[in-house]
């Protein structure tokens, strides 16, 4: 078994810390130099934050812009652009993602010898671990936690792979069937994620419930997902039976003369 | 089918092209094919009246309604 030092010494980081920076709070030229130092580092990231702001909201104006003379279709471009963007960011994740869990699920980040003094005693609050759960226990919850995300992130991969060919099929003629099923195919993967969402919420809420204690409080689980991501499946279901009512339309009216 | 259309006949006998009458009457050679082939679903009147009044027909001469099995005149 191997044991990563570093990774448990910087669960005790912040204790220590803490403690180092006591004393300096009561010198208060230490303190002025401190806040002096932090207002620039401050006030340059707020600059920094600032010009991307200002770029990014030039830059959608601008697209604006160009959508007032393009229409629909310039609308559609800049969508595109947008869902190709999260498209490539998720295949990498995933890919990255499914190389790395084999690695991770094999590997011993904690040691399972030591006790775990990080939570226990925090300044004003005191949680404890029940026995059942070690060190090693709670890494491997870790490495489980991974394998849990995996299939929200394939869920997401396969409705922005939808998405995209939807996009392609481009807006001359949207009312297709071909459309439609693509449609009614995102709601059902937006279903299967808040499905997902559920048994994730259920799987933390049993561990944390069973193993985290909490002196004087009761920990209750809520497994109940994000509303929004019904709400949003339910509406694409909907909007896809009503693409194909279009479909349908579309074909009355192009074989009426 | 039950209604049958005689587009193609009128022609004939006013000795028009598909070309000369989708001009005439504004509708794109693409739909009188429909309408000529029979696929069409519906016809607007102001295509029945468009075609009438160029052919100088009646909707009557144009549409004909055929029972099943029967073979239109």
């Amino acid at each position: 078994m191997r044991s990563f030092d570093g990774v448990y010494e910087g669960f005790r980081a912040p204790v220590s810390s803490q403690k180092r920076s006591l004393p300096d709070s009561h010198n208060p030229a230490v303190n002025m130099a401190s806040v002096r130092y932090i207002s620039k580092v401050v006030k340059a990231l707020l600059t920094f934050d600032n010009l991307i702001w200002y770029s990014s909201v030039k830059y959608v104006l601008r697209r604006c812009e160009e959508m007032k003379s393009g229409g629909a279709k310039a609308l559609l471009s800049f969508v595109r652009v947008l869902v190709n963007i999260g498209w490539y960011a998720y295949l990498i994740v995933a890919v990255v993602t499914i190389i790395g869990i084999p690695h991770l699920l094999f590997r011993d980040y904690l040691p399972a010898d030591k006790p775990m003094p990080w939570m226990e005693h925090q300044p004003g609050y005191t949680i404890t671990f029940s026995d059942a759960v070690s060190a090693e226990g709670l890494a491997s919850f870790a490495r489980y936690g991974l394998v849990l995300g995996l299939p929200n992130l394939l869920i997401m991969l396969f409705i922005l792979h939808n998405l995209r060919r939807l996009l392609a099929a481009g807006i001359e003629n949207p009312f297709t069937l071909e459309n439609a099923r693509r449609m009614r195919i995102i709601g059902f993967l937006l279903l299967a994620g808040v499905a997902a969402e559920i048994g994730v919420n259920l799987i933390t809420a049993r561990f944390v419930i069973n193993n985290v204690h909490i002196p004087g409080a009761t920990i209750r689980a809520n497994p109940l997902p994000y509303r929004g991501g019904l709400f949003s499946a339910l509406l694409m279901l909907i909007v896809s039976e009503v693409f194909k009512l279009g479909v349908l339309l579309q074909e009355e009216h192009d074989l009426t003369v | 089918m039950t209604i049958a259309v005689h587009l193609d006949r009128l022609l004939v006998e006013r000795k028009m092209s598909l070309t000369e009458l989708s001009e005439r009457v504004g509708i794109t050679i693409a739909n009188l094919s429909i309408l000529k082939t029979g696929k069409a679903r519906a016809i607007r009147f102001s295509t029945l009246e468009a075609i009438c009044r160029e052919l100088d027909c009646q909707p009557g001469d144009l549409l004909e309604y055929v029972e099943d099995g029967e073979q239109p005149s």
